[in-house]
């Protein structure tokens, strides 16, 4: 069938695109990034040139078969009777040639012998720029206006490119990259691929050993994770149970101390809290000199190894359990414990009876949150990991240190993965379809059963030293930025600010002169580019997953949820061996750090997003469909207005998250990319203290500003826009 | 008046919806005369709100075609098809004032930003919400958000104008008011119109022609009156008024009428498409007269509960044949237990098939 107007419109566009993406933009990646323009100087050499020009002049022929995409669906504009199959075959071309090429082709010509020994020696190819990007991209829209064509999406051809968009954009940036990870980990010395490698990796000793148990010093680096990671798990667990229970069940009056509480972990490096231990309680810490003054007992490394790290993940973990706990003890009904009450029950009966049983599946997913929490948290295991070795640091140090080797680290990946995923998977099938929710939605009138006398005492018990510890903990890093070394040498001084933030007056007008300046400012850039970001693929993800039947949908949902589960020091080992050569090569710029917080921090806007659409009623969109506006200006005009409260919570934690990652990222930092959380890491390793905990401050500070000011600039525009006095004769009806 | 009609008849051919093994709608084919308001009615899961969701372009029909003014439209978008629907939940944008959701679907770039606003305002007119304009819908009672949605459908001057249940959200009282001004509006403008209710009353009140559906077919199409003296068959009588049905055997036909029996009594009554020789005979209320046992002739009947309603009188009867419900005028009053003659009047009564 023939294309309406607007379809031939489109394809119009789409054809007019590509062929500039062939043929004017340069077709390889340039060195010093296409937004410097420096290229334009040398255009078009072999470097900046684009496709038609490369195949032409520049022994690169094979990227002439590139427009055989862009001209199978010419016919389409002029009514082929096959319009849609054309369209959709040139996509479908298009793009499989246009990997296939940059996979066979790549920096040292030929990528596999034998097609040399066939075809000669080809020049090298280096990674794809903007022209290949722009080509892609239009490759794939060619596939989604085709399939439109064919009626998919009642021929909605923006709902069809926006679900090719966000899927081929999700396979690129999660599930291409952990591939890589796994053919890594099966390349063996020689370079070629072999099983044997895979299964020597993946059973070494240093993995799987259980030595601590036949008199050796440690037991391999699973079972030093599971280890932490369980007993983190019940510990954040039982504290968290502990905070809500607090919150909800008792008469506690600082509540607002609570949410602080609550804000604190989203909005601190990882590390800080670490770093603080280390303040308190490290070999000259102010805790242990005074232990060592009070009870002679002698200052000691304690904290370096399994105890200090389970305290610091305890600490670090125990708000986000607080969290998931206080929406399970809400959910339970009042009126369940009244009714068991009226049963004569007593308050012990009710809440062994009761209250108890109906948050046994809550406690679950807070396990399992605490449990994968601690084995995807890089930071304090790095900064308190002593000779404990976990997997996420092994990962680091295989790659980064003296070792040098991708295949280790890629094999303890997947050991990490795998465990990672299964408590994602068993959290999804098992606890899914087991989670109570009793109250209804209308209206409860109970009032929720005070605990027994006992319980509140251990709750308090177990809580106020908590408390007191986290506000001193925070405490200690905000005034140990103002000390000389703390601990040792308790001088008061700005040295630290200054080392770091100073600010001189040059002959040139300001000089940055700190030595932080640098990484800080690249990370607010970077974080202030990824957030929106972040913030549009999730919701528009959401928005197809909450609005939008499609072919394949339930599969691409699990994808999307799945890659929650991804720890960031894998996904730093995978885009680094993703991304590492042609065709696609990232590593060293900002862009890749860019993709790496988007694609880390997608999960948490799709699901901000789902929760607000699901209260968005569906026959809103559906009128503004029969009023004459199509998808996107629904969307435009209907849901995004009614998305705001999601927006908001989206670009919040997007901003506040890439400034606070450290596992990921950790990897992908350059010279000239450096960020905030890798440059404080480098300089507690040195154990130049000062200068890390004076940038941490900074950090969790300029994070409450920058909440504060997306809540005020995005907020509440139309709210209060008009008053009006109540309207006493509104009764015509 | 500014509000133009361009009303348009909408065909729909053998058109079938299923969703998996799902079959929402098996066939459906049914001709809307342009300016004429045509109901489908029908229980919850007929199908009836599915085929008006096709009409409008929400959802694609798996077989069939749907013309809208001789156009086919089957595989066109819902935005690129000249109709407007009024939404169950009348779906106004809460973040839009009341000026806003009516103009909101006048989107043609041929248009003036002020002559949207006139029309726009005309539109509120003619629903009697003159002065509303800068208020959000979450300040408008039921009845006046209802209005708004009807406004800002009409503004479009849809070539069909289709209503989803457009008064289940409205209390007894206003219903019938909203139902009464639909009506006069649709006939002031002569719009072609589709509705959908599973309210009876409804559908007898407001349409031109009832479509009656069951399990995703059509079980019977005519006017109010043809639907309620005439019922195809036993769904729709008892659909429809809620009829007793009496079985009954049919002996032999006469022209438009079947001689039947039940119990030992014979009646001559209207039976126009009914074939086979079992049969059940639909005895509505006004097809009935009760006296005193010893006063008339007629069948004798108990009277088991008697429930007085101001306006009238409930009973429920047991006769030989089977308990009756009725309702009775006040005039008359039979206590619980009372023998009665029961009066049958052949011109109020009808036959159905039975299988």
């Amino acid at each position: 069938m023939a294309g309406s107007a607007q379809q031939d419109r489109i394809l119009l566009a789409l054809l007019a695109a590509g062929a500039a993406g062939l043929a004017l933009l340069p077709w390889y990646a340039i060195e010093s990034g296409f937004w410097s323009f420096a290229w334009l100087a040398s255009y078009p050499d072999a470097s900046t040139a684009p496709a038609t020009l490369l195949a032409a002049f520049h022994e690169r022929p094979w990227l002439w078969p590139l427009f055989l995409g862009l001209l199978l669906p010419v016919p389409a504009l002029f009514g082929h009777r096959r319009a849609a199959a054309l369209v959709l075959a040139g996509g479908i071309f298009g793009i499989c040639y246009l990997f296939l090429q940059g996979f066979l082709i790549g920096l040292r010509g030929w990528s596999l012998p034998a097609l040399e020994a066939m075809f000669g020696p080809v020049p090298p190819q280096d990674g794809l720029g903007t022209g290949a990007l722009v080509a892609g991209t239009i490759f794939l829209l060619l596939i989604a206006a085709g399939m439109a064509r064919r009626g998919a999406m009642r021929g909605d051809q923006f709902l069809v490119g926006a679900i090719a968009l966000v899927v081929a954009s999700i396979l690129l940036f999660v599930f291409f990259p952990i591939a890589a990870v796994l053919v890594e980990a099966a390349i063996d010395a020689a370079g070629g691929f072999s099983l044997g490698a895979l299964l020597g990796r993946l059973t070494t000793e240093d993995i799987w050993s259980l030595g601590c148990f036949a008199g050796q010093r440690y037991c391999g680096v699973f079972w030093n994770s599971l280890w932490l990671a369980v007993a983190t798990g019940i510990t954040t667990t039982l504290l968290g149970l502990a905070f809500a229970l607090l919150h909800k069940r008792t008469g506690f009056r600082a509540k607002g101390l609570l949410r602080l509480l609550a804000v604190l972990p989203i909005i601190t490096p990882p590390f800080v809290i670490g770093l603080g231990i280390i303040l308190l309680f490290g070999r000259s810490g102010v805790g242990t000199a005074l232990i060592s003054d009070l009870f002679g007992i002698p200052p000691s490394r304690w904290i370096y190894g399994f105890s200090g790290l389970l305290l610091v993940q305890t600490l670090a973990f125990t708000p986000i359990a607080y969290l998931v706990l206080i929406g399970v003890v809400e959910g339970i009904s009042p009126s369940m414990e009244e009714a068991a009450q009226t049963l004569r029950a007593d308050r012990w009966r009710t809440f062994r009876t009761v209250t108890w049983p109906l948050l046994r599946p809550g406690l679950a997913n807070a396990f399992l949150i605490g449990f994968v929490e601690s084995l995807a948290d890089f930071g304090n295991p790095l900064v308190l990991g002593g000779n404990y070795d976990v997997l996420s640091t092994d990962i680091f140090f295989a790659i980064v240190g003296s070792q040098n080797d991708p295949g280790r680290a890629s094999a303890l990946s997947i050991v990490l993965l795998f465990l990672t995923l299964s408590a994602f998977v068993l959290q999804r099938q098992w606890l899914g379809r087991r989670s109570y929710t009793t109250i209804s939605g209308k209206g409860d009138a109970g009032i929720p059963a005070i605990l027994p006398r006992g319980l509140r005492v251990l709750i308090y018990a177990a809580t106020m030293p908590w408390l007191a510890f986290t506000v001193l903990l925070y405490l200690m890093i905000l005034a140990g930025g103002f000390v000389r070394s703390l601990g040792l040498n308790n001088t008061p001084t700005f040295q630290h600010y200054i080392t770091a933030f100073g600010i001189d007056w040059g002959p040139h007008g300001i000089l940055w002169s700190g030595r932080a300046w640098p990484s800080f400012f690249t990370t607010i850039e970077l974080a202030a580019i990824a957030a929106p970001l972040t913030a549009a693929i999730g919701l528009l993800t959401a928005y197809l997953l909450n609005r939008q039947n499609f072919f394949g949908k339930n599969s691409f949902e699990f994808l999307t949820m799945l890659s929650f589960a991804i720890p960031g020091t894998v996904i730093g080992i995978s885009y680094i061996v993703a991304f590492n050569v042609p065709p696609i090569e990232l590593t060293g710029t900002g862009l890749i750090l860019v993709i790496c917080f988007v694609f880390r921090n997608m999960p948490v806007s799709i699901r901000a997003g789902l929760a607000t659409l699901s209260q968005i009623d569906k026959s809103l969109d559906e009128c503004s469909l029969t009023l004459r506006h199509g998808s996107f200006a629904t969307m435009r005009r209907v849901i995004l207005p009614l998305l705001r409260p999601a927006i908001i919570a989206s670009l919040v934690y997007a901003f506040v998250r890439a400034i606070t990652s450290v596992s990921a990222v950790i990897f992908l930092v350059s010279a000239q990319y450096n960020l905030a959380t890798a440059y404080i890491v480098g300089r507690v390793e040195i154990s130049d203290f000062g200068v890390a905990i004076a940038y941490s401050s900074v950090l969790i500070l300029c994070m409450l500003a920058a909440i504060g000011l997306i809540q005020l600039g995005v907020g509440e525009q139309r709210r209060a826009r008009r008053t009006f006095g109540t309207p006493a004769a509104l009764g015509t009806s | 008046m500014t509000i133009v009609n361009r009303s348009a008849a909408v065909v729909l051919e053998k058109v079938r919806k299923q969703y998996g093994v799902v079959m929402a709608v098996e066939e459906v084919s049914v001709t809307i005369e342009a300016g004429t308001l045509v109901t489908l009615l029908g229980p919850s899961g007929c199908g009836k709100t599915t085929t008006l969701r096709m009409v409008a372009g929400l959802e694609m029909p798996t077989a069939g075609r749907i013309l809208i003014g001789d156009k086919d439209v089957t595989l066109l978008p819902p935005n690129e098809r000249d109709v407007s629907m009024v939404f169950q939940s009348y779906a106004l944008f809460p973040h839009m004032t009341v000026l806003e959701n009516v103009s909101y679907g006048l989107a043609d770039a041929s248009l003036s930003k002020a002559r949207k606003l006139e029309k726009a305002r005309e539109g509120l007119r003619l629903v009697g919400l003159d002065g509303y304009d800068e208020r959000l819908p979450s300040e408008l009672s039921g009845g006046q958000q209802q209005r708004v949605a009807c406004a800002r459908a009409l503004v479009l001057e849809p070539q069909v104008l289709l209503f989803d249940e457009p008064l289940s959200n409205l209390d007894a009282k206003l219903r019938r008011r909203m139902r009464e001004e639909i009506r006069e509006l649709q006939q002031k403008l002569e719009l072609t119109s589709i509705y959908v209710t599973h309210d009876q009353e409804e559908a007898l009140a407001v349409s031109d022609k009832i479509v009656v559906m069951n399990q995703g077919r059509i079980a019977q199409e005519g006017t109010p009156a043809d639907l309620y003296e005439r019922p195809a068959d036993s769904f729709v009588a008892d659909f429809i008024g809620a009829a007793n049905l009496i079985p009954c055997e049919i002996l032999r036909r006469e022209d438009a009428l079947a001689i039947v029996r039940f119990g030992d009594t014979e009646l001559r009554v209207r039976a126009p498409r009914i074939s086979g020789s079992a049969g059940y005979l639909v005895v509505r209320s006004a097809a009935v007269a009760l006296a005193d046992a010893g006063a008339a002739r007629g069948l004798t009947a108990t009277v088991r509960k008697a429930t007085y309603l101001g306006g009238h009188w409930e009973y429920t009867l047991d006769t030989p044949f089977g308990s009756l419900f009725l309702a009775q005028p006040v005039g008359r009053r039979f206590e619980q237990g009372a023998t009665v003659a029961l009066q049958l009047d052949p011109q109020h009564l009808s036959v159905v098939a039975r299988t």
